[in-house]
């Protein structure tokens, strides 16, 4: 197990630096100017001073490590469009709410997803099962951006149940943690139902049965368990999803979260911030794929055993 | 004489498919009596994991049915066919228990061993979780294993294959069952430890008088442990006695056809083992008259044409064959056949 | 028992061949297209897109608007029977813009799911055909390729590329072969094992044939499927980035574009977001389930 753990640590770190390094050569290589059409604007010695500012007067390596290393300490730079406010600070302000949302809408679509899958699988090829199938494939084809302004508007405006926008109460999370959650539903659903429906053909099943086992003490005891092992593998994908979504979510629900403080950026061309939000959505991913990595070690006996014989 | 065991009459499975009627098991029937051991032999396909398994109620219903008419005494009181499947639950581990093919893939992979154990023992008996844990040590030293006080909090991927497969016997006897079944109990696993699986299975036979139903093709396993042979050939049963019949005086060509198929050590090494020309018919759409005639080398116009009915060669050993009948021409068995069978 | 006449005892000549196979035998693809045809809703997804791209194709042609011209006097008009889905707030028609959407949409994903093919193709096929060490090193480097968010780094990509088409495509190619490459490396590694191709090898077949007889045929099915699931994953991705403002350029609107800004004006102009939602929605739904009936119709593991 500990070989396994310093193994994904490695996956990681060379994960994060070849993330780092795109970001800079996507800064360097391609056409846009990092500083817009501020240029036009400005007298060449003040553009040389923000050049020197922001190092860019130096050759491209040590730009690399000058990088590098301001981004191993934790700062991203400053905002272009905002100059008072640095990365870091919107981080530490708007990151709570995106947090928060997408930890409820990960719980609730796992908690659903996973129920919707096993009662499809249990229901094999009856009504049951295609029901919560079509439901979960219209999930599927309705993205967040399309989900989220349908909600607001009806049930928002029209309507008036829910608050239409806003993070003022528990009422404000509703519709925002379900339009976040509803392509994770119906991801997870799918996924447990065929994990679940495999792991029913297995031998094991039959061993089980031929105990005497009640049909309810198999599915809880023999099903489930193996059923969600290959399912918590996709956890990280599942993350990108979330995080994504926030995107749209924040924007159309007017969440005060990292979400639309990404779109912001990348409508008002802050390539500063774009970069800087960049590298700490993908450092969460990584980490987030990496803890997956790990819960699935220690669920499954054959990973966390390894090397004890 | 005692009651038997198992009487099984006139059994009929069936599966729908796509394409049509699966005709899987197409009227078997046989007793099996209080500590007999009864093989069934066949090659891939012929019906006997699907008889095995419906004695148990284990395959699926759909897509497989067991036909109208078909009968599965258990114990003299209890008609398998007829029971609830809350019924069956009570049967299944504590009345018949069963053992499966590949012990790679039998055993739940995120459970310890003694879990497994103790699970059927915790549902058929009233005893507590520390005793069924004492009770799973005992099954593992009964299997032969060592250290089992260790093991029962192994899982099954710390094993080797043969200790898989004890752990398979170690659950299927949890329960002292009436009636053993053993489905290809050692075709997953290596020569050396196939010997060792059937000695074991004898030995528990001897020590606890379970009856057992052994399903196999290996005729090297039939002749170790067998006490009977049921012979079976696409879905029905062709010859049936007891072992030393079924050996040294078969009296259905496909029986023959099997036996000259098995290299012996006792027989001329300069002739070549023979193998039965053909494969087995298709049971979408089972073929009129007798299922072998078209691979027999002495298939009859009548073999065509009508099925032919089971011939008591002795009390107890039968054979479903046109050749039996008083008109038919004599025919001699193929040299080779008949032999020596262990006790 | 019944007495049987004597003569029925005569031993017959073995005229029957005992090998002859009694079922009709169905092809592969016969079987799968008789099993996808049972599907009922994969049949509607088939039909829906086909009725689709029909008429994104022929609306605009037969229309007297089309994208970009505006009306300013004719703004925010409600469906009608001059403009079938309504104006926007300059004038343009909705229902030629909506049928530009699915042009583009569709471009977009087809192109972009055909570049998937062809790298996530060769990558995954090479990987797997030569294995050894250049498989071991090429699967370390798709396990942290796949480990890297690649739609931020795509968003990123189209922000320092600038929006448009060209961007879009390019992006989603960046991260979308991955999948399609560990998809056909476990393919015809599994299949390299197999008697029949180890038997092709040791009669002397020569690589090409081997990986044109007997690898593509047996790959193929599973790369129907996956471009079937990527088409409506590019087109996804497409409005994602249309919906936060870096799509493709105006006046020309993508049906993410249309959506994101009937999403702005909805409340006093629904029409301007229900069109463009429901087309779009109807698009990856049909995707959807024509990809899921297909994977069950060439699924081997789901044979009968």
């Amino acid at each position: 197990m500990l070989k396994y753990v310093l193994q994904r640590i490695i996956y990681m770190i060379i994960t994060l630096w070849v993330i780092v390094t795109a970001t800079f050569f996507l800064m360097k290589l391609l056409p846009g100017n990092p500083f817009g059409d501020a240029q036009m604007k400005m007298s060449p010695e003040n553009f040389a001073i923000l050049k020197a500012q922001y190092g860019l007067d130096k050759p491209e390596w040590q730009q690399y490590f000058i990088y590098m290393g301001n981004v191993l300490q934790g700062n991203f730079g400053v905002s272009y469009q905002f100059p008072g406010r640095s990365v870091v600070s919107v981080i530490q302000n708007n990151f709570k709410a995106s947090l928060e949302l997408g930890l409820e809408s990960l719980i609730f679509s796992i908690a659903i997803g996973l129920g919707l899958g096993a009662y499809a699988a249990l229901k094999h090829n009856k009504v049951g099962d295609y029901t919560a199938m079509f439901i979960a494939i219209v999930g599927i084809s309705i993205p967040s951006f399309v989900i989220s302004p349908l909600l607001s508007l009806y049930i928002g405006v029209k309507l008036g149940w829910l608050p239409a926008g806003l993070w003022d109460g528990p009422l404000h999370r509703i519709m925002p943690a379900f339009a976040l959650a509803l392509g994770t539903i119906a991801i997870l659903a799918r996924m447990m139902r065929a994990s679940m429906l495999e792991v029913s053909s297995l031998d094991y099943i039959k061993t089980a049965k031929s105990k005497g086992l009640s049909s309810r003490a198999i599915v809880l005891r023999h099903m489930i368990r193996n059923a969600i092992l290959p399912v918590v593998t996709i956890l990280g994908p599942i993350a990108v999803n979330v995080i994504t979504g926030t995107l749209v979510v924040e924007t159309v629900f007017a969440v005060p979260g990292l979400g639309s403080q990404f779109v912001t950026a990348i409508t008002s061309n802050d390539y500063t911030m774009i970069t800087g939000l960049t590298i700490f959505y993908a450092a969460i991913l990584v980490i987030v794929v990496f803890l997956t990595d790990i819960a699935y070690g220690l669920i499954d006996p054959r990973i966390r055993l390894a090397g004890r014989r | 004489m005692a009651k038997p065991v198992l009487e099984v009459k006139d059994l009929r499975v069936s599966f729908k498919m796509y394409a049509g009627e699966v005709q899987a098991v197409r009227g078997v029937s046989f007793n099996l009596n209080k500590g007999e051991v009864l093989a069934i032999v066949g090659e891939s396909g012929c019906g006997k994991s699907v008889t095995a398994q419906t004695l148990m109620r284990l395959v699926p219903t759909p897509p497989s049915y067991i036909k109208e008419g078909s009968s599965i005494l258990f114990d003299g009181k209890l008609e398998i066919t007829e029971l609830t499947e809350k019924k069956m639950e009570q049967v299944r581990g504590a009345e018949i228990g069963m053992i499966f093919q590949d012990p790679m893939t039998s055993l739940n992979p995120t459970m310890t061993i003694g879990a497994q154990i103790s699970e059927g023992i915790l549902k058929h008996q009233k005893v507590g979780k520390t005793e069924a844990m004492k009770r799973a040590t005992e099954l593992l030293t009964l299997v032969g294993m060592s250290n089992p006080e260790e093991r029962v909090h192994q899982y099954p991927h710390e094993l080797s294959g043969g200790m898989r497969q004890r752990v398979m016997i170690a659950i299927a006897l949890a329960c002292n069952p009436k009636l053993l079944i053993a489905d290809e109990p050692t075709t997953a696993l290596d020569v050396t430890i196939q010997a060792q699986i059937v000695d074991l299975l004898r030995d528990i036979q001897k020590k606890t008088d379970t009856s057992i139903i052994i399903i196999t093709h290996d005729l090297g396993v039939v002749a170790e442990i067998a006490h009977r042979v049921l012979v079976m050939y696409a879905g029905k049963v062709v010859e049936q006695g007891p072992l030393n019949d079924i050996f040294y005086n078969p009296r259905h060509p496909y029986t023959w056809g099997l036996l000259r198929s098995v290299p012996r050590l006792d027989s001329d090494n300069s002739k070549e083992l023979e193998s039965i020309p053909g494969s087995p018919p298709d049971l979408y759409a089972p073929p009129v008259g007798c299922a072998f005639a078209a691979r027999c080398p002495y298939a009859m116009e009548i073999c065509k044409e009508k099925d032919p009915a089971h011939f008591d060669v002795s009390d107890n050993h039968s054979s479903a064959c046109w050749l039996m009948h008083p008109d038919a021409p004599k025919v001699e068995p193929p040299v080779g056949i008949g032999g020596h069978a262990h006790g | 028992m019944e007495p049987i006449a004597k003569d029925k005892f005569k031993p017959v000549e073995k005229t029957t061949n005992a090998d002859v196979i009694v079922r009709p035998s169905q092809t592969y693809w016969q079987d799968a297209w008789r099993r996808l045809k049972k599907n009922k809703l994969a049949m509607a997804g088939l039909v829906v897109l086909i009725v689709l791209t029909v008429v994104a194709i022929v609306a605009p042609m037969f229309s007297s608007y089309d994208y970009k011209t505006q009306f300013l006097k004719d703004g925010n008009l409600k469906p009608s029977a001059a403009h079938f889905f309504g104006t926007d707030q300059f004038g343009r028609d909705l229902w030629v813009r909506v049928w530009w959407g699915v042009r583009i949409s569709l471009f977009i994903g087809i192109m972009a799911a055909s570049i998937d093919l062809v790298v996530g193709v060769l990558y995954g096929g090479i990987s797997a055909y030569v294995g050894g060490r250049v498989d071991t090193i090429m699967q370390r480097i798709l396990e942290i390729v796949y480990a890297i968010p690649l739609l931020l780094l795509a968003i990123l990509f189209i922000v320092f590329m600038g929006p448009g088409i060209t961007s879009i495509i390019i992006a989603y190619a960046i991260s979308g072969w991955v999948t399609m490459a560990r998809l056909v490396r476990g393919q015809v590694l599994l299949l390299k094992e197999q008697e029949f191709v180890l038997a092709a090898r040791t009669l002397g077949a020569k690589p090409w044939r081997i990986i044109a007889q007997h690898l593509i045929p047996n790959v193929i099915g599973l790369i129907i499927v996956q471009i079937t699931f990527a088409v409506p994953t590019a087109i996804f991705f497409e409005s994602f980035l249309s919906f936060i403002g870096v799509g493709i350029r105006p006046p020309m609107a993508s049906l993410g574009k249309l959506i994101s800004e009937g999403a702005g004006v909805m409340r006093y102009q629904p029409h301007l977001l229900m069109f463009p939602t429901i087309i779009f929605s109807l698009i990856l739904l049909s995707f959807n389930l024509l990809g899921d009936g297909l994977r069950d119709a060439l699924d081997p593991k789901m044979r009968k």
